[in-house]
């Protein structure tokens, strides 16, 4: 299959008479990436599924109106954050009603997802990801797994690197001191 | 702050490995799932996808409403109807004979007074043989009021 730059595919998606055929080049491109980066904030896979098909379908519906002032790659990730932070917030309003934070439904999602395994010291730092505040964890998991230079979690994220590079520096301090906890 | 790239020891033993996997051929079967349900989407008819954009905002519109609501009906009841009401002289007449038995005589004078209304509390004219056989009707001794005439 040819590789597009992600300025050709938008282009391909305008122009050319079928938009469908450079869209599904676009999901073929960033689906792995976008599905690695809302699975690390909602931790279930069904979760997961469901909101990266809102995302592409919401990509779908934008792309006419996309201005480029971003890259396609980061214009997605913002989109597959919100709707991830989104989803997250509906979750929590409902589990109001049952007494549960947030933070204790994805500790037991991730024990219980049928498509979670891994070591004890890996299922262990996920859970103290899950601990920090929202924040912090989006990002850690970007510049701690995904090796995502500051600049783009910048663009992304839409905060100063500073503020950025304080954030992680505090969250692997925290995760640091739970790791050493027995 | 520490170096970017500095990882903290019990940090690098976990690794940067995920616990998570997904089901067998998920990657090569999402965009055909997602093909089908753009399909969908699309068929939905416009009011439908509006009423599924406006449908988490429902509750909150309902509580606003709701305030609303509780709002004018308390303004109602405590400003429109609680405005000063003038009563006329029967009505007047009509509380003071309810709450007669509660009134001293110069309450009951002051307050009449004070409404401003035409009452029949006008001087004492020169008619004391109409009082005499008033107060003589209760069996008053009526040589008694005579002396004190």
């Amino acid at each position: 299959m040819e590789e597009y730059t992600d300025k050709e595919l938008v282009r391909l998606f305008r122009e050319a008479g079928n938009p469908g055929y450079a869209f599904n080049l676009i999901v073929r491109k960033y689906q792995e990436k976008l599905y690695w980066h809302i699975r690390k904030l909602l931790i279930s896979h069904d979760d997961t599924d469901d909101t990266l098909q809102v995302v592409f379908i919401k990509t779908y519906q934008s792309l006419p109106g996309f201005r480029e002032e971003s890259s396609l790659y980061t214009w997605l990730y913002r989109i597959a954050t919100n709707e991830a932070l989104s989803f997250l917030k509906k979750k929590n309003n409902r589990r109001y009603l049952y007494l549960e934070d947030i933070g204790t439904y994805l500790e037991r999602t991730l024990e219980a997802d049928a498509y979670s395994d891994g070591n004890e010291m890996r299922m262990k730092l996920q859970k103290a990801i899950i601990r920090l505040p929202e924040k912090q964890r989006i990002v850690f998991n970007m510049k701690y797994f995904d090796e995502m230079k500051y600049e783009d979690m910048a663009d992304i994220l839409q905060t100063s690197v500073g503020a950025l590079k304080a954030s992680y520096h505090h969250a692997t301090k925290k995760i640091e001191k739970f790791l050493m906890e027995d | 702050m520490e170096n970017n790239g500095y990882i903290p020891e019990n940090l690098k033993k976990a690794g940067k490995e995920l616990p998570f996997r997904v089901p067998g051929n998920y990657f090569e079967n999402f965009p055909g799932r997602l093909q089908d349900r753009l399909n969908q989407e699309q068929q939905i008819p416009v009011y439908r996808r509006l009423f599924t954009f406006v449908r988490p905002h429902l509750d909150l519109a309902a509580l606003i409403a709701g305030i609303a609501l509780v709002t004018w009906f308390g303004y109602h009841q405590l400003i429109v109807n609680n405005q000063n009401v003038t009563l006329d002289s029967y009505e007047l007449s009509t509380i003071v004979d309810y709450y007669l038995h509660d009134y001293d005589e110069d309450l009951l004078i002051s307050t009449l007074i004070e409404s401003g209304e035409e009452t029949s509390l006008s001087p004492l004219e020169d008619n004391s043989d109409e009082i005499m056989d008033y107060l003589t009707v209760d069996g008053i001794d009526y040589s008694l009021l005579i002396d004190d005439n």
